[in-house]
């Protein structure tokens, strides 16, 4: 009964569920909050389903509404999401240009300090990170999705990695000192 | 040679395999030549490597699966506007009031009318709780000598498991209805006809049960019970097409 068939691209849109669901745990830190985020994101993408252009990107698509989504919670909230001070963060970064990056350190790191560093990172390098490394989307991809030129992602993708590492460094060497 | 300054911005697309060829020889030859902007690419490197190997997505629990299911249905694009608290107050006037206080209400509302019809397969199998399956032609004939309503059954396959068990009047918001009552591998499920109505194709839950509702040749049809949502339309459809 052709009524009750979801088009294709329902079924494909709640392909990228999981996805979702771990951009918006990562951006609200909170399992109720970011499951409506998630419905929210779907209602939106349902919605306006007529907008979007087949053959495009749908989990690009999907990830921008969820983007957008957030940012205007967060306004309407009084909350800034991406208050960050690039030139300052990128000013710490340089300080230490001595460090000893080795490969077995980041390997050796515990899941849950990967996760702790993660958390720790400035929102909008997280997210630019995660988008590119775990996500996977391109650099333009990420641009449109989180609003921001294609030069800012690759500046937050590389600072944002540096970061992480630094994180890293600094947790095992608290651990080796106590 | 460039400067470390001109050679940072292109430290991320070099790592990601998405620099052009002529940069990408700029930048391995100074990388070669400065160990601080090496250092820097190595442990950008390690990271991206780190997060790309370790670091897997949560599963999206089952029960927000399910709302983002419904978020892709007619009914919950409808009902994503309202809030818990207003959709209880009208289970709540549905329960006290009955059909008739919320008479006009149904006629906007697929959530109510699932809470109205649930509520009626809820009684009927109650008080009609050991009922033995009868016979389609035997029962469309019953029913129109005791209402005058020439009402014929849809076929369902029998792959479907389902038993039929009943055939009553009923009332809801949107008037009199037939209520087609059946056993699905052994759990109720119902069919009301609701005839001279049509309505936009649904879905909704209420008090647990889920309903689809669709309508064909003038009359609305509405499929409720304790199934999952997909058996529910995959009943549905098959029933829709022994019309």
């Amino acid at each position: 009964m052709a009524i009750f068939k979801r088009p294709e691209f329902e079924a494909e849109a709640l392909g990228y569920l999981d996805a979702l669901y771990g951009a918006a745990l990562r951006l609200t830190r909170n399992a109720a909050d970011a499951e409506d985020l998630v419905q929210e994101t779907y209602v939106r993408a349902f919605r306006s389903a007529k907008q979007f252009k087949p053959g495009s990107n749908l989990k690009a698509w999907l990830f921008t509404i969820l983007y957008n989504a957030y940012r205007n919670e967060r306004r309407d909230s009084g909350r800034d999401p991406v208050d960050v001070d690039s030139d300052r963060v990128e000013l710490s970064m340089q300080a230490d240009p001595a460090a000893s990056p080795e490969q077995e350190l980041l390997r050796g790191a515990l899941d849950a300090d990967l996760q702790a560093a993660l958390d720790s990172l400035p929102e909008a390098f997280r997210e630019a990170v995660w988008a590119r490394d775990v996500d996977e989307f391109s650099y333009a991809e990420i641009a449109e999705m989180l609003g921001v030129p294609v030069g800012t992602v690759m500046s937050r993708i590389s600072r944002g990695r540096r970061m992480l590492y630094e994180k890293l460094n600094e947790s095992r060497a608290q651990k080796v000192s106590s | 040679m460039p400067s470390c300054r001109e050679i940072d911005p292109l430290l991320a697309p070099y790592i990601d395999g998405e620099i052009a060829l002529a940069d990408k020889a700029v930048v391995a030859a100074h990388l070669t030549a400065c160990p601080p902007c090496r250092q820097r690419a190595e442990a950008e490197t390690a990271a991206r490597e780190t997060l790309r190997s370790r670091m897997s997505r949560p599963c999206a629990p089952e029960h927000l699966r399910k709302r983002c299911r419904k978020a892709a249905s007619p009914i919950g694009r409808i009902t994503s506007t309202y809030s818990a608290s207003s959709l209880s107050m009208v289970a709540v006037l549905v329960v006290v009031g009955g059909g008739v206080s919320v008479y006009g209400l149904t006629r906007f509302s697929p959530t109510v009318l699932a809470a109205q019809l649930t509520i009626d397969h809820a009684k009927c199998f109650a008080l009609h709780p050991g009922r033995d399956p009868i016979d389609a032609r035997a029962a469309e004939n019953q029913f129109e000598r005791d209402h005058g309503w020439h009402l014929r059954l849809p076929a369902a396959p029998p792959a479907d498991g389902l038993e039929l068990v009943g055939v009553r009047q009923c009332f809801c918001g949107e008037g009199p209805a037939v209520h087609v009552m059946y056993r699905h591998n052994g759990r109720p499920l119902s069919l009301y006809v609701l005839h001279d109505i049509t309505r936009a194709p649904a879905v909704a839950d209420a008090f647990g049960h889920e309903a689809a509702m669709w309508s064909k040749n003038g009359s609305t049809y509405v499929l409720l019970g304790k199934e999952s949502d997909e058996t529910l339309q995959h009943l549905a459809a098959d029933l829709n097409n022994g019309l």
